[in-house]
């Protein structure tokens, strides 16, 4: 039991966020709204990392860039993902579900549809990891 | 005498100034006045605009009370399905990159499908194979079995091939058209503003339609004649891509034929063989 999380903290200690992204310094770049119906901040930048907290279509997010102590600034992470801020939590956000603008959203234009549906918090967290298991695509303009 | 004569003279003075008294209330010479100062035509204005942002108000409230229209509600509503059987479907789940995105980016493109939309959804079950299901306009939504293309070992072009029969089946509107109840027509695109609520009997009945078609009844013998032929057309411009659709049906038909788990298949898809069949030449007698 003690070897087990000796090794834990090892790996705690040494994982790159910790080590590289723990004492970076954050600028916030700019205010994004989320454009999915549903969808979640990752703790890592990985669509099956596990989720902080699930947000909704217009949510606003802060958009942050990290310098770390030695190196250059980041906004993207393994390409895709933003380091964002959502209420109190910090997290990672797929780029192309931030849009610059407060997107027309469903829930919006169909409030007391939307609200008839009485979806509970287990089917907003599956409506949310759909938009991570998507894969998407579009062939191009002739 | 005198008396009389002094209450004559005061009965006429009062007269005299309740009459100018009157002249002071006189409303006419107000309006006038108020007319010159455009004060009438001010308080019409106010009053029309308060019954404007009255209508604007009521037609707001009402508003909330739309249901989506047909370029909203089909891929709201599938979705709202998947989410409903994630458990059932099991596409919560984590899997390889297969870069199914390039591949049937390429494969459209291949063929002339230009400007195409699509989002393509992996599940952990043999229980659906693989299906276009209802979307918007221009968008298609497809699942596809990561059990099913692992048993097959289907290659990426092949898996290309297949959705792009769902797609022809989607276009087609198979699917659209057996979930449709005239209960689904006057909900999409209504407003229920005087119900104040949504029949959720219909969307109930709906998600019980979208199971019948998907894990039961399937298409019909027609419809995959139609299908069939629609691939034969297309690909024949091609002839390694024709010979390779033909090949998976033939994959497809030893497998529905010798693993339990895909007999439904022929039930859903009717069927490999006789696809193969209806694409085979027919032989000409000399």
């Amino acid at each position: 039991m003690k070897k087990a999380i000796s090794i834990l903290f090892l790996i705690l200690l040494l994982s790159p966020t910790q080590t590289v992204w723990g004492k970076a310094k954050k600028d916030m770049i700019r205010l994004s709204y989320f454009r999915p119906i549903f969808g979640h901040v990752h703790r890592n930048p990985s669509k099956y990392s596990s989720s902080l907290t699930t947000i909704s279509c217009g949510h606003p997010v802060k958009v942050y860039k990290l310098t770390p102590t030695k190196g250059r600034a980041v906004t993207l992470f393994n390409k895709v993902w933003h380091y964002v801020k959502v209420g109190p939590y910090e997290g990672y956000i797929d780029k192309k579900y931030l849009a610059s603008s407060k997107p027309n959203c469903f829930q919006d234009r169909y409030p007391k549809f939307f609200d008839s549906l009485e979806l509970d918090l287990t089917e907003l967290y599956y409506w949310g990891r759909l938009y991570d298991q998507y894969v998407f695509g579009k062939s191009r303009v002739r | 005498m005198r008396k009389m004569i002094l209450i004559v003279i005061l009965f006429s003075l009062s007269s005299v100034a309740q009459e100018k008294k009157k002249s002071h209330l006189d409303f006419d010479s107000i309006k006038s006045v108020l007319k010159n100062d455009f004060l009438t035509e001010e308080a019409r204005k106010n009053r029309k605009q308060e019954v404007e942002l009255d209508k604007a108000k009521l037609a707001k409230k009402k508003g909330q009370y739309n249901s989506p229209d047909r370029s909203d509600f089909w891929t709201f509503f599938t979705e709202y399905w998947l989410v409903k059987n994630a458990t059932i479907l099991k596409w919560d789940f984590e899997k390889p990159d297969y870069a199914l995105d390039d591949s049937f980016k390429f494969f459209l493109e291949k063929l002339g499908y230009y400007e195409k939309t699509f989002r393509i959804l992996l599940v952990n079950t043999p229980n659906i194979t693989h299906f276009a299901l209802p979307s918007n306009p221009n968008e298609y939504l497809f699942i596809v079995s990561v059990p099913f293309i692992r048993t097959l070992d289907l290659t990426k072009l092949e898996i290309s091939l297949l959705l792009f029969e769902d797609m022809l089946r989607a276009d087609s509107g198979y699917f659209v058209k057996y979930v449709s109840t005239d209960d689904l027509r006057q909900l999409v695109g209504k407003n229920f503003y005087d119900k104040k609520k949504i029949n959720l009997k219909t969307l109930k009945n709906l998600a019980t339609k979208y199971d019948e078609i998907i894990f039961d009844k399937g298409f019909n013998f027609q419809q995959q004649f139609t299908i069939t032929k629609k691939m034969d057309h297309i690909l024949k411009t091609d002839l390694q891509l024709w010979n390779m659709y033909y090949k998976m049906l033939q994959k497809i038909d030893d497998l529905v034929k010798s693993n339990v788990l895909y007999k439904k298949y022929n039930q859903i898809y009717p069927s490999p063989e006789l696809q193969m069949n209806w694409l085979r030449p027919k032989k000409t007698i000399q």
